[in-house]
């Protein structure tokens, strides 16, 4: 199926970036019309993945993070997360809740919470190339 | 009691310009993008967050609540949200934390001012079973 819409960002995977990186999608996605809780879901769900990426991702280099943001019928949008980092080895263990490998301050709860505040959420990896995080959700209309 | 939580109506409430002041001498200076307004008041520490909190300003909020909360020892830390309008998982990281350090001299943390989608977080995360959630009335 051909977008309505779409959007490209890309950026430094500096940590003062994940702010961008959330209001840039929310800014694209408002054509939605979209709920005010709708759009804060996904600006947090998108605000997990970009942190995944500037953490775990390049966790000893920089790189750039790159958000693909895409519209289709019936209020549908697609957000593709993607770094050229470390690559998760074991997937199903890094999406299991409370898991993490960030140390105490970090919850462990990013997928956890991409998963409850999306309707999917599918991760791809490959061990030194990379991470691609699709995050997907379907905006009610207001009306 | 009515709670009105702007900039402009905390510097009118004489009460809290007065705890305010004590705290930070010039006004001027908290009005400039202070991220963490921390208020000591009969072994109960306040820490008003203010900004979004994400995993890259956590770390300064982190520093700023940890740095007087480990000299003061209060018995309750007070996390205030009210001025936060957004948070992400790492807010979750920064609640647990405080509530593992106030551990150490058995103080508990309070959180309050949550708005619904920081509501919608803290839920999530199960925080209630480790830290009391102030529910504004009405």
């Amino acid at each position: 199926m051909k977008p309505l819409n779409q959007a490209q960002i890309s950026f430094a995977s500096n940590s003062v970036n994940e702010g961008f990186g959330r209001a840039a999608v929310a800014a694209f996605l408002a054509q939605l019309d979209p709920t005010v809780a709708d759009l804060s879901d996904m600006r947090t769900a998108v605000s997990e993945a970009v942190t995944n990426a500037i953490v775990h991702g390049y966790r000893d280099s920089m790189g750039t993070v790159y958000i693909s943001v895409k519209i289709y019928e019936g209020g549908k949008a697609v957000v593709r997360v993607r770094d050229r980092g470390c690559g998760i080895p074991d997937i199903p263990q890094a999406m299991e809740p409370l898991f993490t490998t960030g140390g105490e301050e970090r919850a462990g709860l990013g997928f956890a919470v991409m998963q409850s505040f999306c309707d999917s959420v599918r991760v791809t990896s490959a061990v030194g190339r990379g991470t691609s995080v699709t995050l997907t959700k379907t905006f009610a209309s207001k009306a | 009691m009515k709670k009105t939580e702007t900039r402009d109506n905390l510097l009118q409430n004489p009460r809290e310009e007065a705890c305010t002041m004590a705290v930070y001498p010039n006004v001027e200076r908290m009005l400039k993008r202070m991220s963490v307004q921390l208020n000591y008041k009969e072994g109960v520490l306040t820490a008003k967050l203010t900004g979004e909190i994400d995993h890259h300003s956590a770390r300064e909020m982190r520093e700023a609540i940890d740095s007087t909360a480990q000299k003061l020892k209060p018995y309750c830390l007070r996390l205030d949200f009210s001025q936060v309008p957004f948070m992400d998982s790492s807010g979750v990281g920064l609640i647990l934390g405080r509530v593992r350090l106030c551990g150490f001299w058995r103080g508990r943390v309070v959180l309050c001012g949550l708005s619904a989608n920081l509501n919608k977080m803290v839920e999530l995360a199960g925080i209630s079973s480790v830290a009391v959630i102030e529910r504004r009335a009405g």
